[in-house]
């Protein structure tokens, strides 16, 4: 049952240890000469973390309350699905962009993110594949740097 | 006078019609997609406003908005698939007329319904949002405090998976809103010695995460491979004439939209419903409901465009956003410099003009190009997922990217897609809560503070000053409210099954 739970709320869990980790930061992050003014900009962070460790908490105990009330219910359902790796693929790709963007520039480093994304999405049409990697980047490139003023990482086009 | 006139003329600038003329275009193909939001239509175009004037690029946002509400219904009469939230009570009645084969009457009612309850808030708003905007001028930080902690109780009435979550995601939002250099004292907070974090954790790009990105992840994890199926329309339309007999109920159903609009933390769905069940109360045919009404058509379409003008009245007078809409339509405002409520009358009392009357014209574009363009924008639900995925997450990088020309506003998007993309699946759904917290946050702490300043330390500033304790009464009630409802209800269906 604690495997269920945890596997369910997983966000709860998250939200907890992130509120405990910035709060024990918290000296080392808001730092004053001045320990009144400090004790002041700490105030709504405190609070703000505070609120989301407690209420966090409280959101398990609760679920957990709820789970063993439906004590019958099993999910063997997994939790990484074809579905999950395939949404990881799209942001290591777009992350990977973020770096090809700065070496190779806005065109190329585009086309290869949205042939991995339509591959990803299921595209097996060659013809819908390249038009897609070739028009979508040259569009958006011209929208946003000619009518948008937009300086977009040209590199190998400059 | 004098700003009516301007505002008029800066409605009908070239720049302004091309702005609404596409906005309304692009509302509909959004809006008649099932599964992308007002919010997230909103939010992607957001960045393509940065070179333009502050009147077309707040023109086109406010277009994207009442478009994308009137053509969830598209979908949702053609495909039994609302394509916004705000379109779910449609469900009710439009798929049943297409299977009776009216297919096409009920898209008419849904655009004629919509202009007339988007027109009629977009008077309200005209002629009740000026004299709210005067009297708020007479606020004071403690004031501000108090409707900023309002704003943030919306986040209890959000909350469909309960209101600790939903509390729990505000804290998150706000939490993020402390992150750079604290205003009042100039110290940095949890910047961790990143000089892009100094300046605090960008909006615009936060808000393409939370609703744009998360929302391509989503479709890429359910594998579809578009998002509807094909659809056959009929060719018997419903003319204006034919509309009179549902005049009673298109104006009683605007202004439930209306008020239900002006209150923050409502939206478009709760309206819809509402003057569904108010119609069916007062109809001669209410056994009809259900089985595919024109009546109850009208009433929840008028219902839900009633609520775009009215919810623009909180956001203009105030500088409180009533939902996720109109917290990034703030969005557009603030990049464009502007800072929403009363004081946005006094400064930039034309363009607050030209937005409302802006407002007006937008729904009679959206009419034109409704009666025009419908057949059309009903076959765009055809676009297949490989193609629409691709496009999309290339127009949300490289709008963040725009915000300010660095690559810190796509890895805050990315970031606050993969966090939005994440929490939704493992239990938090209502991801307007970050939204709204990161927004309101700053508002809260800043007055929070001057007001302190200001009575020397005393907190009795917000007790003894009449409209702080009133709005502080009315945040506190619309958090116990939802609680004891939710006790009560919990009761009744116990009783119920003890019976």
């Amino acid at each position: 049952m604690l495997l269920q739970l945890l596997k369910k709320n997983a966000a709860s869990v998250i939200f907890f240890v992130f509120g405990v980790v910035a709060l024990a930061m918290m000296d080392t992050q808001i730092v004053s000469k001045n320990p009144v003014v400090a004790a002041e900009s700490r105030q709504f962070p405190t609070l703000m973390l505070s609120m989301m460790v407690i209420l966090s908490a409280l959101s398990l105990v609760l679920e957990y309350l709820k789970l063993k009330k439906a004590a019958k219910a099993t999910d063997d359902a997994p939790v990484f699905t074809a579905g999950m790796r395939k949404v990881i693929t799209v942001i290591i790709a777009i992350a990977l962009w973020t770096v090809l963007i700065t070496k190779i520039g806005f065109i190329i480093s585009t086309a290869a993110l949205l042939l991995v994304i339509t591959l990803v999405a299921g595209n097996r049409k060659p013809v819908s594949i390249a038009l897609l990697t070739v028009v979508c980047p040259l569009l958006v490139y011209y929208i946003f740097s000619q009518l948008l003023n937009t300086r977009l990482p040209e590199i190998l086009f400059k | 006078m004098d700003m009516l006139l301007s505002a008029l003329a800066n409605v009908f600038t070239p720049a302004a019609i091309i702005a609404m003329l596409g906005g309304s275009a692009v509302g509909m193909l959004i809006g008649s997609m099932p599964g992308l939001s007002a919010s997230m239509g909103v939010a992607l175009f957001l960045p393509f406003t940065f070179g333009m004037e502050a009147s077309a690029g707040i023109l086109l946002l406010i277009s994207i908005y009442c478009s994308a509400i009137y053509s969830g219904s598209i979908s949702a009469i053609l495909i039994n698939t609302p394509g916004t939230s705000a379109a779910t009570a449609t469900l009710l009645d439009g798929f049943a007329l297409t299977k009776k084969g009216q297919a096409r009457k009920a898209l008419d009612m849904s655009l004629q319904a919509s202009v007339i309850g988007g027109l009629l808030s977009g008077v309200v708003l005209l002629a009740f949002a000026p004299q709210i905007a005067r009297w708020a001028l007479t606020f004071g930080p403690a004031e501000y405090f108090a409707l900023g902690l309002m704003g943030l109780t919306i986040i209890a009435g959000v909350s469909s998976e309960g209101v600790v979550k939903g509390l729990a995601l505000g804290a998150f939002g706000f939490f993020i809103s402390t992150i750079g250099v604290d205003p009042v004292s100039g110290i940095s907070r949890y910047t961790f010695g990143v000089r892009d974090l100094v300046s605090g954790v960008d909006q615009i790009p936060a808000m393409i995460g939370l609703f744009a990105l998360a929302e391509m992840f989503n479709q890429i994890e359910s594998g579809a491979t578009r998002l509807t199926g094909d659809v056959k329309i009929d060719k018997d339309r419903l003319s204006w004439r034919q509309m009179l007999p549902f005049s009673k109920v298109l104006l009683k159903s605007s202004v439930i939209g209306m008020i239900v609009g002006a209150i923050p933390g409502t939206g478009s769905g709760t309206a819809a419903f509402l003057a569904y069940k108010t119609a069916k109360g007062s109809s001669k045919h209410p056994e009809e409901y259900g089985k595919g009404s024109l009546e109850a058509l009208s009433a929840t379409e008028s219902a839900n465009n009633a609520v775009t003008g009215a919810a623009l009245i909180p956001m203009l007078t105030l500088g409180i956003p009533g939902d996720a809409v109109t917290a990034i339509l703030m969005g557009g405002l603030t990049i464009q410099g502007l800072a929403p409520g009363p004081q946005l009358f006094e400064k930039n009392g034309v363009l607050v003009y030209t937005i409302m009357i802006g407002f007006l014209v937008a729904n009679i574009i959206m009419y034109f190009e409704g009666k025009a363009a419908i057949l059309g924008f009903s076959k765009i639900c055809n676009i297949p997922n490989y193609i629409l995925i691709p496009v999309v997450v290339c127009c949300c990088l490289v709008g963040a990217f725009a915000v300010h020309n660095s690559l810190y506003a796509v890895k805050v998007a990315l970031v606050f897609g993969i966090i939005a993309y994440l929490i939704s699946k493992f239990g938090y759904k209502n991801l307007v809560a970050v939204l709204i917290a990161i927004i309101l946050g700053p508002i809260v702490e800043q007055n929070f503070r001057r007001a302190l300043v200001l009575s020397g330390g005393s907190a009795s500033i917000f007790f003894t000053r009449p409209i702080c304790l009133v709005i502080i009464l009315i945040s506190v009630g619309s958090i116990v409210m939802p609680l004891i409802k939710a006790r009560k209800s919990k009761a009744s269906a116990a009783a119920g099954i003890e019976e």
